[in-house]
């Protein structure tokens, strides 16, 4: 197994870093829970973070631990697609579309909520008074997080981000190209 | 990358006082702040080379958006194309494959497979103006044993 430093990985691809802690940022004021410090990004581990209080409902914790997810995934996906469909279809690549597949994938690969974030929603979602049919929806996110976040040792979040920059292109040709 | 709760406070006198302005807490709140109190720290600003990182992103963002359009109708056009390849249909393959090479001249691929297409069709004037156009080109080694094929039989046709 091909080893680089956690530090090093997140310097490489430092704008996914920035988007995933300013989307926790907009999650958290978006649901009006109060933010204590901020860490866009630094050489270290974590590569950034966001300390907030603990949100009065459940499903805010949840919004707020996975919607960098949604918003690094969807911005990764669509920075990426044209540089991929020129790369990967088209064989007509420039050297700005290796700057938007980076950016893309930079983005997308940290996608993944972190142990940090994964172990927050587990106590959130633990707490007495979630509803059983809560439980039964964030229990396999929160193992699922868990999962993304041990697979990012075997590269795991990169083949995400490159997944993500390759899947929108594929899916949208073949839903255009259906029965015909 | 973590968003978290900080731990217990280890000493909150009054848990029903705003830890930051010791106005009155809002009740069912893990941390005792005023309403006041938690709308300023909610909305903490966005340092300004943050907000000028998200300008510069923008760019990238607004390009990539300008771009796929065009990017896709190829991407589709190409997959077209191929479809109408493998069931012989060349004439709708050569169509699907000049909308690629209108838009991306400088792909190799698809002037590679229009030229094929077009051989297949019997357009052998388009034919030889794309494999001409591609002439020196680095390819993959599929594309160009099927472009020397082409081209080897268009040599005996013409003899």
């Amino acid at each position: 197994m091909f080893i680089i430093p956690d530090p090093i990985i997140s310097a490489l691809t430092f704008p996914g870093v920035i988007v995933h802690e300013v989307a926790h940022q907009l999650f958290c004021r978006f649901f009006g829970v109060a933010i204590f410090d901020v860490c866009y990004f630094r050489f270290g581990n974590p590569a950034g973070y966001v300390i907030h209080e603990h949100p009065a409902k459940t499903s805010q914790q949840f919004w707020i631990g996975v919607g960098p997810f949604i918003v690094n995934s969807v911005l990764g996906g669509i920075i990426s697609a044209p540089a991929s469909i020129r790369l990967l279809q088209l064989d007509a690549v420039s050297s700005l579309d290796f700057f938007l597949l980076w950016l893309g994938v930079s983005i997308a690969m940290h996608a993944f909520p972190s142990t940090g974030d994964a172990k927050t929603l587990l106590r959130s979602i633990s707490a007495p008074g979630v509803t059983l049919a809560a439980k039964m929806v964030a229990y396999p996110i929160v193992g699922m997080i868990f999962v993304g976040a041990i697979g990012s040792f075997f590269w795991l979040d990169a083949v995400y981000g490159i997944a993500v920059a390759i899947a929108l292109p594929l899916l949208l040709v073949v839903l255009f190209t259906l029965g015909t | 990358m973590d968003s978290g709760s900080p731990g217990e406070s280890p000493a909150i006198v009054d848990p029903t006082a705003c830890e930051s302005c010791g106005q009155l807490a809002e009740s069912g709140r893990s941390t005792p702040l005023c309403a006041s109190c938690r709308s300023r720290l909610a909305a903490r600003p966005l340092p300004r080379w943050i907000l000028i990182s998200a300008a510069a992103l923008l760019v990238p963002l607004v390009l990539a958006i300008s771009q796929f359009p065009a990017a896709l109708a190829a991407n589709i056009a190409m997959e077209r194309g191929r479809r109408a390849e493998t069931t012989g249909a060349f004439s709708v393959a050569l169509t699907e494959y000049a909308k690629v090479v209108r838009q991306f001249p400088n792909s190799t691929r698809a002037v590679a497979r229009k030229g094929i297409a077009a051989f297949h069709a019997g357009e052998y004037q388009v034919a030889a103006e794309a494999f001409d156009a591609i002439e020196g080109r680095d390819a993959p080694s599929d594309i160009v044993s099927e472009v020397n094929d082409a081209i080897e039989q268009m040599k005996k046709l013409q003899r």
